[in-house]
This record gives structure tokens, C-alpha cells and sequence, in this order.
């Protein structure tokens, strides 16, 4: 009946032990395959994998593993929609949820709209009659919610810039027309000149807008922040305390890193990829060869460097060696071991940004953590922001609107005659009409008799 | 009582521009048809400005013509000024607009009627409908005659209990020196149909021999013509045929106003002064609109010169034009200067109107109120809800304008003769016609004012545009049997010279470039090409300009008229009963119980219905198994 395949997440939005991404559809096991690495022995593609099971694996999305996953696998029609089903159980809170429905929509899966699921399960006559009003007050809550959502829940300032942006579209539109509609009247709409510079305005606006949700890419996205120093200076130790558990194996042996490592943490409501490298020294085999080199590779997309000293030791060679390698590049240096007797000497200007920590008594890590989002994010991070960005038909139609715009205002410039300019710009207002539910036509006159004296 | 012998297929009760369209469209078309007027000699009366066309309302003539329709003729045989409005803009708001000989247009049109074959004209005045269990069946006369036929088209314009005002002397009418229908809205009422009340104005006419026109700006018409109608040829050759003896005026139509007058008549361009302005805040209190005397909603499109002076006081000067009303007649229609002040104001006040010093008014400004139907009781068919087999067209519908009631016209005439056939209706989509868009607006949204189009509420304006009437609508009017046979060849052929022309630019090269990406540039127009095709006409040239110049807009505009068809061709049974929702908030199942809309795309545009109400019809209908909508 349908030939998408749909996707979304299905749990509650927010800090919790799990989340699931659901996959329903035709090619649900296809494109779950397409991001699906099963492991362990017993573990299976999706497209293979027995009715009613669960699969173990990893979701990966552009090379890089994304979460450790269980995926349940439902063939039709003994599923909630009757169609194909593959339901992805990561791990909790907003973070790997939207990771893994980005890598699940970027393997060809739809985002779902709201209350499809429930849609698709009653079209496909899973539901019965009896249990309709159900499913109307699921597509009312929903859709509605979708609504209230752009238009009360983000009351702030978001979305009074949407609303602002939109009049100003409006205001823009409604010159334009009134000189179609009333080239025989008196009235003065604005002129090319003025339309541009309006246009700009609106441009100008969007952007910042679309740069919010830039801001909201890292925050979905994660900053990149690798630690660095001569073995055994406590890197993985850190990393473990960072986490709030133990993931790196952490031995006094030096070199026991043989494999970067990435974690995501969540320090002051920022996700932070933490990438641990291998001790960044000569190799002694090739085994040590091969962390090296992706050692070398995870610092060069690093956004900041992490670079751990033993305070309990003099500076070595290979400390300088790293403060040299890393002069040039973001870094905030981290004193460890701050728990036994001082014995590292730095120069003024690198003591002052120093932080000193203790990963075994866990002391000065809170102000780690505070310089490390101070380095990371200049600003304040709102839940607003969160909530905006998670929805990503929002920056869509903000993206289809901005180049409505730029097509808009270049065809002024280039003297396109004015219905033409039109074109595009009700395809602008509309594309903002979308965030808060409104179309172009509704109250386009209105803002034309209300600007201008008409009645020839 | 006397019941007369002749059963008709049609009654029609009007002959304004809705009734005349909609009489000859269904005795064109084959029926039996009977016109009812209170007064032959005002059949296709222009009771305002006798003006035709402008930016949107030429669209809707172009559309009524390509349909086979009689206003573009009609129009192109009695104007006295003929304009092409915004050529400096694109082409989707190129607008023809003519300024007519008022007495030369009625008296053609009545002429036309009367010679209309099936068609039948009688004076009457119409003062009941009949109905019986919910079917109009006829309708009775002040003279006791009854009427009795299969469909009922009501076209009474601003008769329903018309009340005019001058300043607070009020006056029974529905145009000045005219009879109001007083007794038929009782009739539309006792059927169950809501009415409201609607307020419209006419500046005064003034003697053009005491007018100064040294200090107006001069608008002559266009040359050549640009006439209304698709069909030329017939202009030239089939009518007044004999007329064609005169050689020396070939350049008009024979028998036509222009060619009786050897040119055409200039309007005038004028202005208010602060004189008018003070004068009539001084007069205020003595306006029945701002003595609150006057309950009818009026357009703000088309405010009286007390409404303008007062929204918007830092305007220094409102301007005026000044418009011939025929060519054997001195008076002057005063464009942008309706007014319901006092006649004894009127008089000082046109004398505050630059070069209007010495003005003598000939008739007074007035304001007139009527009744409407709530066109949202009707079906798009322009049928009514309450009773079966009876269409409303007009003004009664709440529009404004002798083009909109043509449309309307038009297609309650189509409608009423395919249900004497028992065929379906036809309904204008909005991507097909600005009657479509006219149409749907009524029935879906209503209106609070005198409605009148404009091309910015067209979504698709682009591909609606007044050079491609015939495009849109020839074959359709041919196919319901309106558009004669001959006409509808014309079209064919010509499409076919511009298909063929198309065809040569794409394959024909020039060295690396085609013809066809030649002409896309900007600068380059069709005659710059290095090889052309001789003999082309002039529209043949435009329309293989338009579509290559601005194939990427149209395009683009195609996309989003896909997008709406998705919606647009779901069907919602006629008798599907939305209480069986469950979960649907009553509101919305109260409107879409009262509209009862045809397609979801239509009850989306109806206000107050949620995305989400469209979301579970739609969820509705598909599990019931949806059908689509077979595309006429």
C-alpha cells in the first residue's frame, strides 16, 4: 500500500535508559542493512534475520560507529503496522537517539510524519473500527502538538523571529502584488531598491536563524575534543572519568591504548565526542604502527586538544614535544595526578589555562568540565534550541525559504518583471508558513488593504 | 393564476451579465431557455462603470470567451477605449481593459438574446420561486404567470431588497430609477437559504461640457486594439457582414462602436485637492456610512471618497479618473469618487476636483445595499444545497463586477443544461481558470464583502495567464457542446502553428545554439532570430515568446500545481457523513457538514479546518477506499 519506508524516533524525547528508533515499511530491513553492522557470532543482517528476533550489532553512519545497538526484527504482517518492522534499541537520552535516526535516514528511510505509524497501522487494517477514536485523537494530539509546538512550546524568542521573518515576507509580498493587482492606482509600493533591500533584510535573518541550527549541528553532532600526552600520563583514566564509567582499559603499562577510542559524554549539556588516542610515540610493532596512525588521523579532526601532563613529574621530551606539536591548535592543558607531591614546572603563560585534575580522587574535574565548555560554546545553551533543531522539517523549510528568497532578490536585481519575482516569494512565504501552519494566500489581501488607499 | 404552455429546460431570472451568460450558454448548448427580466431594455445593464476587464477581470473574460461565452464579443463590438493594462510587467498580469458605449452595450446584448436560437426573452418580474420537496420546479411572476421548467438560475444582481442611499434620503431600488425585487428573498429564505446584507457605491456622473480637461492628464486607447475575444476572425467577417461595403474603416470591426466613431475616446486622469479633503471632514456626520445608517459590509477595494480621506488623512490628493459612459451621451463617470454623502455636498464636492471647478453633477453618487446568499450554501456547481435543481450566479453570490457574475454566469448555465441531461457538473479547477479560483473561493471560504478578483488570489497565476484562456478552456467549452465547431478548429489550428514553431526553434540550429536557446535570452524578442517563420500572428508570436522566455518559472509553478493536485484529485463522496469520525472536534465536523466539501484539497482551504481534520478524513476515505476524482 505504501511505498516508503518510514522512520522515527518512538520513545519520548529526554534523558532516559534507552531509546528506540523505528523503521516500518517495505524496505525496512533493507535500509536498516544499510547501516546495521551485526557482531558477535549469533547476530544476523536484518534482510536475514528470523521473524520476531533480536539482532546485536553496531549502527554506523559515515565510517564511524554511532551506537551499540539491539534491533528487533518483525516481518509483516504480525506487527504493529502490518508492514515490515525493524525497531533499533539504542542507548538513552536524545543524543544517540537522533545519531542513530540520522544514520538510518541517511541509509534511505522517510521521516515519519507525525502519527503515521499509527496511520499506516490502521490503513493496514491492523487496528479496527472500535479503536478509531483512538487514532483520531492520535492524529489530533500529534499534528496538533506539531502545531502548538512551533507556535506556543517554542513561545520564546525562536519563534517570534519565525513569525517576524514571515510578516516581513509578507509585508515584502504584499508590495509586490499590490503593483500587479493596482498598476492604475496611486498607491507608492516600495520600489526595486527598497524590495531588495528588504529581501536582504529577510536573507540576513534567515541566516541567523539557519546559524542557530548550525549551533544545534554541534549539539547534536558533538564536539570533537581528543586527548592527547606521553604515555602513562593518565589519558585513558581521564577519559574514564569524563564518561562516568569505565571504557578505556587504563593499566600503569605504557602503549596499553592500542586503538583510538570515542566516547560521547555529556558535560554541561554538551555532547563532547572524546577521542582517546594511542600513545602517539614510535611504534613498536604493527599493531602499535596502526594506532598511530589513526591516532594521527582522529587529532586532525579534533576541534580541541586535550593534552594531559603528570604533575607529579618533571617535563619531559616528549611533553614539550607535544606542547610544540599543539602550539598552534585549540588546546586547554590538563594537569593530572594532582593528588601527589607538585614536581612539573610550566612556563607562566601555559600554567595560567591550566586545570589541575585528579582522575583518581576525581578533584578538579568539575572545573575541567566547566573550562571545557567554556572553550567549546561561547554562549548559552537553551533547551529551546534543542527542541527547534531536533526538528528538521523546520530547517528544511527555513532552507527552501532562503533560497526562495536568494532566487527572489537576484531576479529583482536582474529586472525580472514582478509576477515572476513573485513566484518565489510566495514559495518563500509558504516555506515558512509551514513552521507555524499558515499559507501565502490566507492573508495576503488583507496586508495589501492595509497598507495601501485603494479604489480607483 | 395561469401557468404558461412552454416547458422549459432553463428558467433564468436576471439579465445582467450573470443571466445573459448563463441564458445563452444553456440555449447554446441546446436547452429550452427562458430569460425573465423586470426590464428588457436593461439586459446587460452596466449599472456602475460601463468598464470591461482590468488586471484579473480581463482574465475572467478571456476565460468566459474561450468558453464560448458572450462578453469578450460584446465588449470588443461596443467599447469606445480599448487598453492593454501592465505591459511593462510580466505575462501573467498583461490585463485587456475597455471602457464601453454603456447604451451600445446593453441594447447589442439584448439584441443577441433575442436572436438567440432556444432562447426565450420575457419582462416579468419574478417575485416567487416554486419548489417542491426540495426541487425548484419554477417560478411565479408579479402577474400571476407561472414559469414552470426544469432548473432555476437566480441572477438578481443587487435587486434583492436593493436599498439605495443619497446622504439619509433612502430609496427602494436596485439601481437608481429602478424597482428593488422586494418579495423574492422571502422566497430564497422560506427554502431555507441564510441571506446577508452587502453595501456597494457609484460616483457621480457629470456633464462633460462643464469640465475643465486642459489640466488632466490625457489616456488614450491602445493601437492596434487589443481586443477582448479568441476569436477575431468572427469580429471582422461573420457579423454586420454587409457592413464590411465601407472600406475605409477596415482597421475596426464593422458595425462596432470604433468603427462608428472612426477612433477612439481618451479618458482623463485628474486628482482631489486639500479642498476635498476638508470639506469633507467637515461634512462627516452627514455620511450614512459614518452615521453608522448603512448595515452592509462594503469592499475595501473600492472605498468612498469619505472612506480613503479618512484611512488614510496624510494622503495629500486621492487621484480620479474620468471615463466617457458612451459616445452619444456628455455624461462623465468620476472614477475613484463614490460617495454617500448628501446631494447637496455631492454638488460643492466635485467642484473641490482639480479641473472639475465648474462640474454640474448629472446623476448622483449613491450607496446601495442588498441582500446575498451565503455562497457557501452552494455546491461548486454554483448549485444550491437546500434545493435541488436551483443555481445562483451574481451578485446575489456576494461578488462584485460584471466579469465575476459573467463567470459565474456562465457556468450555472453550463451546470443547469447538463443536468436537464442528467450529465455531471463541471468544475473549474483552481489551476484550471480564474473562475475556478472565483468559484471555489465562494462556496469554500465565503465571503464578508462584495468579492471581486485579483490575480494575487491566484496561487497559480503563472500558468493562468489571459493569453492562454484558450488553452485552458476551448476544448472544454467545445466538449460540453457551448464553443461552436468552428472556433474550436481555430484553436486547434492555432496551437498546432505554435507547437510546429516550437518544435523547428528546438531542432533548428544556428551555429552551437538552437533557435530555441537563441530567443530564451532576455534581450533577444522572435524577430531577432536569424531564421523565422513568415506570416506568424502576432499572439503566435507571443505565445512561443512566453513559453520559451519563462519555461523555468512555468515549470516551476507546474511542480506546485502537481503538489495540489494530490490533494485535489481525492474525492469525498457527495452523501459521506462526517459524523461517522469519530474523535473529530465537532467544529470541524460542522463545517465540513455545512460545506460538504468534493475533494480534500477543498476542505483543507476551508477556514477553521485543521491540517489534521484533512489527516484523518484522508485516513477515513482510504481505508473506505478512495476514489479519485475522474477529471472532468
Amino acid at each position: 500500500m505504501f511505498n516508503d519506508t518510514i522512520a522515527a524516533i518512538s520513545t519520548p524525547l529526554g534523558e532516559g535508559g534507552l531509546a528506540v528508533v523505528r523503521l516500518s515499511g517495505r524496505e525496512a530491513f533493507a535500509v536498516g542493512d544499510r547501516c546495521f553492522r551485526p557482531a558477535g557470532k549469533s547476530s544476523q543482517p536484518l534482510a536475514s534475520a528470523p521473524t520476531h528476533t533480536i539482532q546485536f550489532g553496531r549502527i554506523v553512519h559515515g565510517g564511524r560507529m554511532v551506537d551499540e545497538v539491539l534491533v528487533a526484527v518483525m516481518r509483516a504482517p504480525r506487527t504493529f503496522t502490518r508492514e515490515d518492522v525493524a525497531e533499533i534499541s539504542c542507548h538513552g537520552g536524545l543524543l544517540p537517539a537522533k545519531l542513530v535516526l540520522d544514520a538510518v535516514l541517511a541509509s534511505g528511510a522517510r521521516l515519519a510524519e507525525p502519527g503515521e505509524f499509527t496511520k499506516r497501522a490502521f490503513l493496514n487494517g491492523r487496528i479496527d473500527l472500535a479503536q478509531a477514536e483512538a487514532v483520531a485523537d492520535i492524529i489530533h494530539s500529534q499534528t496538533e502538538l506539531a502545531l502548538a509546538a512551533a507556535n506556543e512550546q517554542l513561545a520564546g524568542k525562536l519563534s517570534q523571529r519565525i513569525h517576524r521573518l514571515r510578516d516581513e515576507l509578507m509585508h515584502t509580498l504584499a508590495h509586490v502584488e499590490a503593483h500587479l493587482d493596482f498598476p492604475e492606482e496611486d498607491i507608492a509600493p516600495d520600489t526595486r531598491e527598497a524590495l531588495e533591500a528588504r529581501l536582504e533584510r529577510s536573507l540576513a535573518f534567515m541566516d541567523e536563524l539557519l546559524a542557530t541550527a548550525a549551533e544545534g549541528q554541534i549539539l547534536r553532532r558533538g564536539v570533537r575534543v581528543a586527548i592527547v600526552g606521553r604515555p602513562n600520563v593518565g589519558k585513558s583514566s581521564l577519559l574514564n572519568q569524563l564518561l562516568g564509567r569505565d571504557r578505556a582499559i587504563t593499566s600503569p603499562i605504557p602503549g596499553t591504548t592500542r586503538d583510538t577510542i570515542e566516547e560521547t559524554a555529556n558535560i554541561r549539556g554538551l555532547p563532547v565526542v572524546l577521542v582517546d588516542t594511542a600513545g602517539l610515540r614510535e611504534a613498536g610493532d604493527a599493531i602499535e604502527a596502526e594506532g598511530i596512525r589513526r591516532s594521527r588521523e582522529a587529532l586532525a579532526r579534533a576541534e580541541l586538544v586535550l593534552h594531559v601532563l603528570d604533575a607529579s613529574e618533571p617535563l619531559m621530551a616528549a611533553d614539550e614535544a607535544f606542547l610544540r606539536e599543539f602550539a598552534a591548535t585549540r588546546r586547554l592543558l590538563v594537569l593530572n595526578k594532582a593528588d601527589r607531591p607538585r614536581r612539573l614546572a610550566l612556563p607562566a603563560e601555559l600554567a595560567a589555562g591550566a586545570v589541575a585534575v585528579s582522575c583518581l580522587s576525581g578533584a578538579g574535574l568539575e572545573a575541567l568540565k566547566d573550562a571545557l565548555k567554556e572553550r567549546i560554546w561561547s554562549g548559552e545553551i537553551r533547551a529551546e534550541m534543542l527542541q527547534v533543531m531536533i526538528n528538521s522539517r523546520h530547517q528544511d523549510a527555513l532552507r527552501r525559504a532562503r533560497v526562495a528568497t536568494e532566487t527572489a532578490r537576484d531576479a529583482l536585481r536582474q529586472n525580472v518583471s514582478l509576477d515572476l519575482v513573485a513566484v518565489d516569494l510566495r514559495i518563500a512565504v509558504n516555506a515558512v508558513g509551514e513552521v507555524v501552519g499558515r499559507t501565502a494566500t490566507e492573508n495576503l489581501l488583507d496586508s495589501i488593504f492595509g497598507q495601501f488607499c485603494l479604489g480607483k | 393564476m395561469f401557468v404558461y404552455p412552454k416547458r422549459y429546460d432553463v428558467i433564468v431570472v436576471g439579465g445582467g451579465h450573470a443571466g445573459t451568460e448563463a441564458a445563452l450558454a444553456a440555449a447554446r448548448m441546446g436547452c429550452q431557455t427562458l430569460l425573465l427580466t423586470m426590464n428588457l431594455d436593461t439586459i446587460g445593464q452596466m449599472s456602475c462603470n460601463p468598464a470591461i476587464g482590468g488586471i484579473a477581470k480581463g482574465h475572467l473574460v478571456r476565460e468566459i470567451d474561450a468558453l464560448g461565452g458572450e462578453m469578450a464579443r460584446n465588449t470588443d463590438m461596443t467599447g469606445l477605449q480599448f487598453r492593454m493594462l501592465n505591459t511593462k510587467k510580466g505575462p501573467s498580469v498583461w490585463a485587456p481593459r475597455a471602457q464601453c458605449d454603456k447604451k451600445a452595450y446593453q441594447f447589442r446584448l439584448k439584441y443577441v438574446c433575442e436572436r438567440q436560437q432556444n432562447l426565450d426573452c420575457y419582462q416579468a418580474q419574478t417575485i416567487k420561486l416554486l419548489t417542491d420537496d426540495g426541487m425548484a420546479f419554477g417560478v411565479e411572476t408579479s402577474m400571476e404567470i407561472q414559469f414552470h421548467g426544469t432548473t432555476v438560475v437566480i441572477t438578481t444582481g443587487t435587486f434583492l431588497r436593493g436599498l439605495m442611499h443619497v446622504g439619509f434620503q433612502r430609496q427602494e431600488g436596485g439601481r437608481a430609477g429602478e424597482a428593488a425585487a422586494t418579495t423574492l428573498s422571502g422566497s430564497l429564505h422560506e427554502i431555507g437559504l441564510e441571506l446577508g446584507r452587502l453595501k456597494t457605491g457609484t460616483p457621480p456622473r457629470l456633464n462633460r461640457r462643464s469640465i475643465d480637461f486642459s489640466q488632466m492628464e490625457i489616456q488614450p486607447g491602445d493601437e492596434p486594439v487589443p481586443y477582448f475575444t479568441n476569436w477575431q476572425d468572427d469580429l471582422f467577417h461573420m457579423e454586420h457582414s454587409d457592413a464590411s461595403a465601407d472600406g475605409a474603416h477596415h482597421r475596426y470591426p464593422p458595425g462596432s462602436v470604433l468603427h462608428q466613431i472612426r477612433g477612439q475616446l481618451p479618458c482623463y486622469l485628474t486628482a482631489t485637492t486639500q479642498r476635498t479633503a476638508e470639506f469633507i471632514r467637515a461634512n462627516l456626520d452627514k455620511s450614512p456610512l459614518y452615521a453608522g445608517k448603512i448595515k452592509g459590509i462594503g469592499p475595501r477595494y473600492c472605498p468612498s471618497i469619505e472612506d480613503k480621506i479618512v484611512r488614510f488623512a496624510d494622503k495629500p490628493s486621492h487621484q480620479i479618473f474620468l471615463e466617457p459612459e458612451g459616445v452619444a451621451t456628455e455624461e462623465i463617470y468620476a472614477n475613484g469618487f463614490s460617495t454617500s454623502l448628501p446631494f447637496e455636498v455631492q454638488i460643492e464636492l466635485v467642484r473641490t476636483i482639480c479641473g472639475c471647478e465648474r462640474a454640474e453633477i448629472l446623476r448622483p453618487a449613491y450607496a446601495v445595499e442588498y441582500d446575498y446568499v451565503f455562497p457557501t450554501q452552494l455546491y461548486p456547481s454554483l448549485e444550491t444545497k437546500v434545493c435541488r435543481n436551483l443555481y445562483l450566479a451574481g451578485q446575489i453570490n456576494g461578488t462584485s463586477g460584471y466579469e465575476e457574475a459573467g463567470g459565474q454566469g456562465i457556468m450555472a448555465g453550463i451546470n443547469a443544461a447538463r443536468r436537464v441531461r442528467s450529465q455531471n457538473p463541471i468544475i473549474l479547477r483552481r489551476d484550471q481558470a480564474y473562475i475556478g479560483v472565483l468559484i471555489d473561493d465562494l462556496v469554500t471560504k465565503g465571503t464578508t464583502e462584495p468579492y471581486r478578483m485579483f490575480t494575487s488570489r491566484a496561487e497559480y497565476r503563472l500558468i493562468l495567464r489571459q493569453d492562454n484562456a484558450d488553452q485552458r478552456l476551448a476544448e472544454l467549452g467545445h466538449d460540453v457542446g457551448l464553443l461552436p465547431e468552428r472556433h474550436y478548429q481555430q484553436y486547434l489550428r492555432k496551437w498546432q502553428i505554435i507547437a510546429s514553431e516550437l518544435e523547428r526553434l528546438e531542432h533548428t540550429r544556428f551555429g552551437s545554439l538552437t533557435l530555441a536557446q537563441i530567443l530564451r535570452r532576455p534581450e533577444v524578442v522572435y524577430r531577432d532570430l536569424p531564421s523565422v517563420t513568415p506570416g506568424l500572428s502576432e499572439e503566435v508570436v507571443r505565445q512561443i515568446e512566453i513559453t520559451l522566455k519563462y519555461a523555468g518559472y512555468i515549470d516551476r509553478q507546474e511542480e506546485e500545481v502537481e503538489k495540489f493536485r494530490k490533494l485535489e484529485d481525492k474525492a469525498i463522496p457527495e452523501d459521506f457523513d462526517y459524523v461517522r469520525i469519530p474523535g473529530m472536534k465537532t467544529e470541524s465536523r460542522l463545517k465540513l457538514q455545512q460545506i460538504r466539501p468534493r475533494t480534500l484539497g477543498q476542505a483543507g482551504r476551508i477556514s477553521g479546518v485543521s491540517p489534521a481534520d484533512v489527516s484523518l478524513l484522508m485516513v477515513w476515505l482510504r481505508r473506505n477506499g478512495m476514489q479519485e476524482v475522474d477529471s472532468e
